[in-house]
């Protein structure tokens, strides 16, 4: 264990921007930065979920559709008809228990999809989800993980224009009365596979073998019946680019990327085992997920699989009936011209996504043994079918939308000066080379955010950068938290338009313990200089006064366990004036708990921070809160970063 | 040979007139201190087995029902007693098969309840080990072994406890004094806590458990992660093992499964199964450091650390290459050599010397033994009852290995089938999994131990027992 007691060295410099404004405008001050902003900053929080605030440019010069969605790293989509209104909806889980609903709309320039929940009809569906209708009474019912593992029924009692679900079993059972169980990293599915009217449920086991039961009865809740362990003797056990599999290069028409995620092929010195020995080339240890679609238009349900040890989807064409399946044929990857590949674990759906009369396929990466970090941004595929009944990668971000792969951060700052905010957006590692965390950069022109240069700092992983004027100098500078190397401080060098954050110490400060610096700065005790809080892995606070100046800081160590503020994990402290009382209240993010609110009952120069107010966010894991203005209406708005990579705005009142 | 049957038939009346009055007078009201317990073994229940249930034995060879002790001893194939556990005695199992006279049945099941003791009241094994336990994931059952005496000596069935017969017990981790060991439930997602009375003390929530490691030095079990959740989190656990509290620590990969820590608790190490990286974690500051493996796509299973610490080796799941790594630097470990095994290298095990290295090659149905310095193969083992092996373990002398095989094709084939309503044998879905006895020093397979269902991760106390 280290001292408890830490001083970082003094600074030199001696103005404090920050410290030169009202004080009853001060709390802005760390949330936003220096400037105008500071001062529309404080007021009621926002509340209302916002897609599209304002344009949000690509590099390509396009903007992006749904800017801040929130971000993928693990897609489960399903695409379905839920309101019967002729075209299909779409669902896509991306974390535990909630499932996001888009309402397709058919407008001129062709389909759209809009956003209408984070977490549909507030359905608790564990780690998966399948819309079906297990009832026969021309809607879709609802299938979901009861954790863990067994299976949960929602019975669709609206109708099939306006669907509303109601709990009618939280374990379903079979016909012996046993619960249901399937391996919750295995997505099971359902559908009539032989055509009898009665639905069959599908469950892939870690040993790569699929298993059958069919409904006896569906009312009031369906009862399934084990008909098969060992569906039509289905073994997943093909592997591309394994010893003894098809190389790579012998793959068909793979896209650009492939070399990405494909093993480099059979290790150079063979198998050991290979003379004498009988090898088995089975995959254990698996996840998997599985769809059923008829691709090829013979009126029978073809099976599609990905697996958490295959890097593409694989295609089982069904060679029988539609009263007699037969789905022994050789799987195959799919697209067959031009086979998926992707970090592995796909999660296929089928659906006509172009309304062009045919079926396309939308698969989301959930990230198997191929190096998930790769796909952390780019994990949506859609692959378009066209007239020739051949499929073409339209996009491997379908619901474009910014996205600096895993756990995001953002902060919002007006880096050039110019009096508006611009939008800094931090990540836990880079997609490409996996070394370190990389920064993204938005500037607000004119009220559009465009892509520019990020400042570039040393290698870490999960940057977490707090601006602030420490020398007095008249411009911001930062001190950047990482994961596992404490708080930088950069000082910037530049001027305040054109800044130059040259390093002037890493591990200026190290936490007494635990990772993820999470630093922010506030001028907690009207001292008219900037101390210092940072929230950190195990969920407490950090708390730095400034024993200096606010021209030469010295951070002194106070407490580990600030107020006695525990959030659970990954706190992230961030400050702002929430009821509009002059000082400075206290939001943390967390892993799992959300934001929290810690009013300060007491004072500008002697806070005392209350009992923990649960904001009414529906918030990702990892949530990073950032308040500012960035659409310059003089309201308080929040963009929240979090575990999926994305952003999420919520406008003010 | 007439008159030796008329005398077998003559004493087999006796018996079951014996067995019957002995059984009328236990299943009748009991007065008080009167029970089936008042059974004797020599004087009662020995005959039974030796004239109705041993014959029902046709597949075990060198079964000796002489006498209490030699019983105990079970076959050259295994026991036929597990105390505590008629269910899954083979002696009931058989006898049930047979359809044999239920008061027999009756008699013989009573007293394996009630610990198989001897007449003196003795129980089998309850000042026995070092143990060695197994996690039979497709049971809900941990089955304990006698490394002395290489047979089941009990079995521990988590339903008892509360827990599903989807627990999914997957890896075990043992005090090195045998006093304590500690299971994780991936179905449950749990880690429990036993006192090598096999009583449950201890428990602890966590998702998706997978591998244990237990440091006596800070005294600490570490927890990985299984792959039994969509995205599990990318933490591995540290347990306080009195009160089972759980601090969980970012090792910033997906899916950290393998993991293990040095003999001098200095260091833990762990990999993803989805990234080539192992994450180094500092135990008493908890700094990491992330470190990259090269090669192509390992998706790496499980360490073996020397029994000095100063190497360890890894095997990858997909890319069957054997990681030879040296911990000069432990925060900066580095693959000195990368071998392509191949076969699907699992959980490796050092032998006592430090010199040589168990690998169970899952895929070839095969036990490679390598050299620990440059990793060149000495043997390869394979045979009845090595049928995708998974686990491996050494007795803490260093003379027997021991490999737990899943035998979920069933490659290798338990000595009873069961049979079918139309008396077909069948393949044994409950019982089918095996524990492979090798020879440390010839490498051959001296005993297959049959065990329940899908065994997987193993491990068994490290110090060898002094006498009391």
């Amino acid at each position: 264990m280290r001292p408890r007691m830490h001083r970082s060295r003094p600074l030199s410099l001696l103005a404090l921007l920050c410290g030169s404004l009202p004080a009853a405008l001060l709390p802005g001050c760390a949330a936003t930065g220096p400037g105008r902003a500071a001062e529309q900053a404080a007021g009621p929080l926002p509340a209302t979920r916002v897609i599209a605030p304002f344009e949000v440019y690509k590099g390509s010069g396009e903007t992006y559709a749904y800017p801040f969605l929130g971000g993928f790293n693990m897609p489960r989509p399903q695409l379905l008809d839920i309101d019967a209104d002729g075209d299909q909806d779409l669902f896509v889980q991306e974390r535990p228990n909630a499932i996001m609903f888009f309402e397709r709309n058919n407008a001129a320039e062709g389909p759209a999809w809009t956003w209408r929940a984070d977490k549909y009809e507030a359905l608790d569906v564990g780690e998966w989800y399948r819309f079906a209708d297990l009832d026969g009474d021309g809607d879709f019912d609802l299938l979901a993980e009861q954790p863990y593992s067994h299976m949960r029924y929602y019975k669709n009692v609206g109708t099939a224009r306006e669907a509303r679900f109601a709990e009618a079993a939280d374990t379903l059972r079979d016909a012996a009365g046993a619960p249901v169980f399937s391996d919750r990293q295995n997505i099971p599915n359902v559908t009539d596979i032989d055509c009898d009217g009665l639905p069959d449920l599908f469950i892939g086991r870690i040993d790569g073998t699929v298993m059958r039961y069919e409904a006896t009865e569906t009312e009031p809740v369906p009862v399934f019946e084990v008909v098969t362990e060992n569906f039509e003797d289905i073994r997943i056990v093909a592997q591309f680019g394994q010893p003894g599999m098809p190389a790579p290069a012998a793959l068909p028409n793979i896209p650009g990327d492939n070399e990405m995620f494909m093993n480099d092929g059979p290790s150079p010195g063979g198998d050991l085992f290979a003379d004498g020995a009988q090898i088995r080339p089975d995959r254990l240890h698996g996840a998997n997920t599985m769809t059923f679609a008829d691709i090829d238009g013979d009126e029978d349900q073809d099976l599609f699989w990905g697996d958490f040890f295959e890097p593409g989807l694989l295609y089982i064409e069904n060679t029988g009936a539609c009263a007699r399946p037969r789905l022994r044929a050789t799987p195959v990857p799919f697209p067959v011209n031009d086979p998926l590949q992707s970090s592995g674990y796909n999660a296929p759906s089928f659906g006509d996504l172009d309304a062009d009369g045919d079926m396309d396929l939308l698969a989301g990466v959930l990230g198997g043994a191929f190096n998930p970090n790769k796909t952390a941004q780019s994990n949506l595929y859609m692959y378009e079918q066209r007239g020739d009944k051949q499929f073409t990668l339209r996009t491997t971000r379908f619901l474009d939308q910014i996205d600096v792969g895993s756990e995001s951060y953002p902060v919002l700052v007006d880096l050039d000066a110019d009096g508006d905010e611009d939008l800094l957006v931090a990540n836990k590692i880079s997609a490409e080379g996996g070394r370190a965390a990389t920064m993204t950069y938005f500037e607000n022109a004119d009220g559009a955010y465009r892509p520019g240069e990020a400042p570039a700092f040393f290698p870490a992983y999960h940057y977490a950068p707090a601006f602030g004027d420490l020398d007095g100098d008249g411009d911001l500078d930062l001190l950047l938290g990482t994961w596992n190397d404490g708080i930088a401080w950069y000082r910037n060098e530049g001027a305040p338009a054109a800044p130059n954050f040259v390093l002037q110490q890493r591990g200026f400060i190290r936490l007494t313990r635990g990772s993820h610096a999470t630093p922010t700065l506030v001028d907690i005790d009207g001292d008219n200089d900037l101390d210092l809080f940072a929230g950190e892995t195990s969920g407490t606070i950090n708390f730095y006064r400034n024993a200096g100046t606010a021209t030469a800081p010295v951070f002194e160590f106070v407490s580990d366990n600030y107020a006695d503020i525990d959030v659970g994990r990954r706190s992230v402290p961030v400050f702002v004036d929430a009821d509009g009382d002059g000082d400075a209240d206290l939001i943390v993010g967390s892993e799992q708990e959300g934001l929290l609110l810690f009013r300060n009952e007491g004072s500008r120069t002697t806070p005392r921070f209350g009992e923990r107010e649960q904001l009414p966010y529906e918030t990702p894991q990892a949530a990073v809160p950032a308040f500012g203005d960035p659409d310059g209406d003089g309201r308080l708005e929040l963009v929240l970063g979090g575990y999926s990579g994305g952003l999420l705005y919520f406008d003010g009142p | 040979m007439r008159r030796n049957f008329n005398q077998r038939v003559l004493k087999k009346a006796v018996l079951l007139c014996a067995l019957g009055g002995l059984l009328t007078a236990a299943s009748a009201p009991r007065a008080a201190g009167q029970t089936h317990g008042d059974a004797v073994f020599t004087r009662d229940v020995l005959p039974v087995i030796q004239e109705i249930f041993l014959p029902l034995l046709t597949e075990d060879t060198g079964l000796d029902a002489s006498s209490w002790e030699a019983l105990m001893r079970g076959s050259d194939q295994g026991e036929v007693v597990i105390p505590f556990d008629p269910d899954r005695s083979l002696l009931i199992e058989r006898g049930v098969a047979a359809g044999v006279d239920p008061h027999a049945l009756a008699l013989a099941r009573t007293w394996i309840e009630r610990g198989a003791q001897n007449d003196d009241g003795q129980v089998p094994y309850s000042d026995g080990g070092p143990f060695l336990y197994v996690c039979n994931q497709g049971s809900a059952v941990l089955s304990v072994i006698d490394m002395e005496a290489n047979v089941v000596v009990r079995t521990v069935d988590l339903r008892d406890f509360g827990f599903s017969e989807n627990a999914k017990p997957h890896h075990v981790a043992v005090t090195p004094d045998g006093a304590f060991w500690f299971v994780s439930l991936i179905g449950e997602h749990a880690i429990l806590k036993f006192n090598r009375n096999n009583e449950l003390i201890g428990q602890a929530p966590f998702e998706a458990p997978g591998m244990l490691a237990f440091d006596p030095v800070l005294e600490r079990l570490y927890a990985g992660r299984s792959m039994s959740a969509v995205n599990p989190p990318q933490r591995i656990g540290i347990i306080e093992p009195d009160s089972m509290a759980v601090e969980e620590i970012d090792v910033f990969h997906p899916r950290p499964h393998a993991l293990n820590v040095t003999p001098d608790g200095k260091h833990v190490f762990s990999a993803s199964l989805g990234v080539n990286q192992i994450a180094v974690l500092d135990a008493e500051s908890l700094d990491i450091e992330l470190v990259s493996v090269p090669g192509m796509h390992h998706s790496l299973v499980q360490f073996a650390i020397a029994p000095g610490g100063q190497s360890m080796i890894v095997g990858g799941h997909m890319s069957g290459d054997v990681l030879l790594i040296d911990l000069a630097e432990p925060m900066q470990p580095k693959v000195t050599r990368a071998l392509p095994l191949g076969g699907g290298p699992w959980h490796p095990s050092f032998l006592p010397g430090g010199d040589r290295v168990v690998f169970p090659a899952k895929m070839a149905n095969a036990v490679a033994i390598l050299d620990a310095a440059d990793g060149s193969q000495i043997a390869t083992i394979s045979g009845p009852g090595v049928a995708e092996p998974h686990g491996s373990a050494t007795r803490p002398d260093g003379r027997y290995i021991y490999v737990s095989s899943n035998n979920l094709n069933a490659a290798f084939t338990p000595r009873y089938q069961e049979t079918t309503p139309e008396g077909n044998e069948t393949p044994n879905k409950t019982r089918n999994g095996s524990v492979a006895v090798i020879d440390a020093n010839t490498f051959d397979i001296v005993k297959v131990i049959e065990v329940e269902q899908y065994p997987t991760g193993i491990g068994a106390q490290r110090d060898v027992m002094t006498a009391p």
